[in-house]
């Protein structure tokens, strides 16, 4: 997958807004989108809900899987699920895609 | 298969924390904790959800005896909504419990989590909604073991909750960092806080709301601490650019509140954008001693009543949820 910043063939993450088009990210480009200068770009989001908002909000990234990826073997749930709803599917999720997370965690801490 | 609608007028009704609030930056402050019983899938498809929801049966206790609750069925899209607790709720397969205590406190069960628990406060203050958390915690674990990791801290559905299992969520009004056009440059730095801001989208005119960006290796009270600085800092800020703006133009936002006076008062027909943007000027309109009437609650109370998204995401009344908040608007403010 290239990055749709510097063009290399090592992008790692899929960023996508709350509105505009979605980019594919390489690890040094995902450090300079973390600047302040770029946040502005995703700001703000046209809905959010007043009540049942769960304190969940609207998606910001979503990590793109290279190939296959692995799928849990408890509840089935593999990486495109994840990427597409932002949910796991059960406990055993959190040690199968331990080394996605940590890039997730990465990115918004 | 349940097809009752839920009661209208409980659902527009504002609850405490919105109409008795009379902040006038700050609308309120929700904590979310999401706890799931240990060895079992978080989304219930394919599980016995109605075993599960008699086993959290219990977590209901903690909103009292007057709890309200609305089943919901997620496949049928079906549901009903009853002023008062009627245990045991006739429940699907596929069903969800929501229950309200009618003001500030929310339970959901069978979601996309086992058991979802939201508080709310009107203040900016921490105290109240950390001991809800602890009350939450100490019903769950009379009911199970909660799922918990060494590194992730409790397990959510969403990564984002993992780690405390919690949310802290703020609504703010900030029509005049919208005005003087800060509010990017603010919620960008609250970002960088780990703090996500948004606009609401049905209430325009500089309505925000700011959730933690992730919960993991935090606890409840870092959390609510974080909230608080940040929402302080904005609250601060707004408050400067409401004075520069009397300071500096005057003349602008008299006529903004003017025309949304008489916009509210002779309008008959609004979109629910256009409604929350008039009524947002009404209110920046009050808190500037613009106005004398009406009263913050009141405008607080319009506000509420025109989250369509609220009624949309209870029964799927997207078709009359416009024509019932303008109603509701008409009805509150241009009566007055």
């Amino acid at each position: 997958m290239n990055c749709d910043r510097c063009g290399s063939d090592e992008a790692v993450v899929r960023f996508i807004p709350a509105w505009g088009q979605d980019m594919a990210l390489c690890d040094p480009c995902l450090e300079l989108v973390r600047s302040e200068a770029e946040w502005e770009m995703w700001l703000p989001s046209p809905s959010a809900d007043f009540l049942f908002g769960l304190g969940v909000p609207s998606p910001l990234i979503r990590i793109a899987q290279r190939g296959e990826g692995p799928v849990c073997p408890v509840c089935g749930t593999n990486w495109s699920d994840f990427a597409q709803a932002e949910r796991l599917g059960c406990p055993t999720c959190y040690d199968v895609f331990d080394d996605h997370l940590r890039l997730f965690y990465r990115f918004h801490e | 298969m349940l097809s009752l609608a839920p009661s209208l007028e409980l659902l527009l009704r504002p609850p405490r924390w919105i109409a008795a609030n009379a902040n006038p930056v700050w609308l309120a402050t929700r904590v979310t904790v999401i706890r799931n019983l240990v060895g079992a899938p978080f989304v219930p498809e394919g599980t016995d959800r109605r075993r599960l929801l008699e086993q959290l049966e219990v977590l209901t206790d903690i909103l009292g005896p007057g709890a309200r609750q609305a089943v919901f069925d997620d496949h049928g899209g079906t549901g009903w909504w009853s002023e008062r607790a009627l245990w045991p709720p006739v429940l699907t397969e596929n069903a969800r419990l929501f229950l309200s205590d009618g003001e500030d406190r929310w339970l959901i069960l069978g979601g996309q989590d086992h058991a979802v628990f939201s508080a709310v406060e009107t203040s900016p203050g921490r105290g109240g909604l950390l001991d809800q958390v602890r009350l939450f915690d100490e019903a769950f674990s009379a009911v199970g073991e909660a799922a918990h990791h060494d590194e992730h801290g409790y397990l959510t559905s969403s990564p984002r909750r993992a780690g405390a299992g919690v949310g802290v969520e703020l609504v703010l009004h900030l029509p005049a960092l919208m005005l003087t056009r800060q509010l990017r440059r603010l919620l960008s730095a609250a970002a960088q806080l780990g703090f996500w801001g948004t606009a609401i989208g049905p209430v325009g005119g500089g309505m925000v709301t700011l959730v933690n960006l992730v919960a993991l290796r935090h606890g409840p009270g870092e959390l609510l601490d974080s909230a608080g600085r940040v929402g302080e800092l904005l609250a601060g800020a707004e408050e400067s650019a409401r004075g520069a703006l009397l300071a500096g133009r005057r003349n602008l936002v008299e006529d903004g509140v003017g025309r949304a006076w008489g916009i509210l008062n002779r309008g008959t027909h609004f979109e629910e954008l256009e409604a929350g943007t008039l009524c947002s000027w009404i209110r920046l309109g009050r808190c500037l001693d613009l106005l004398h009437r009406p009263s913050l609650n009141r405008i607080n109370a319009a506000l509420w009543s025109l989250q369509g998204d609220l009624l949309e995401s209870l029964a799927g009344w997207r078709s009359t949820t416009p024509r019932q908040a303008r109603s509701e608007v008409l009805a509150r403010l241009g009566r007055r």
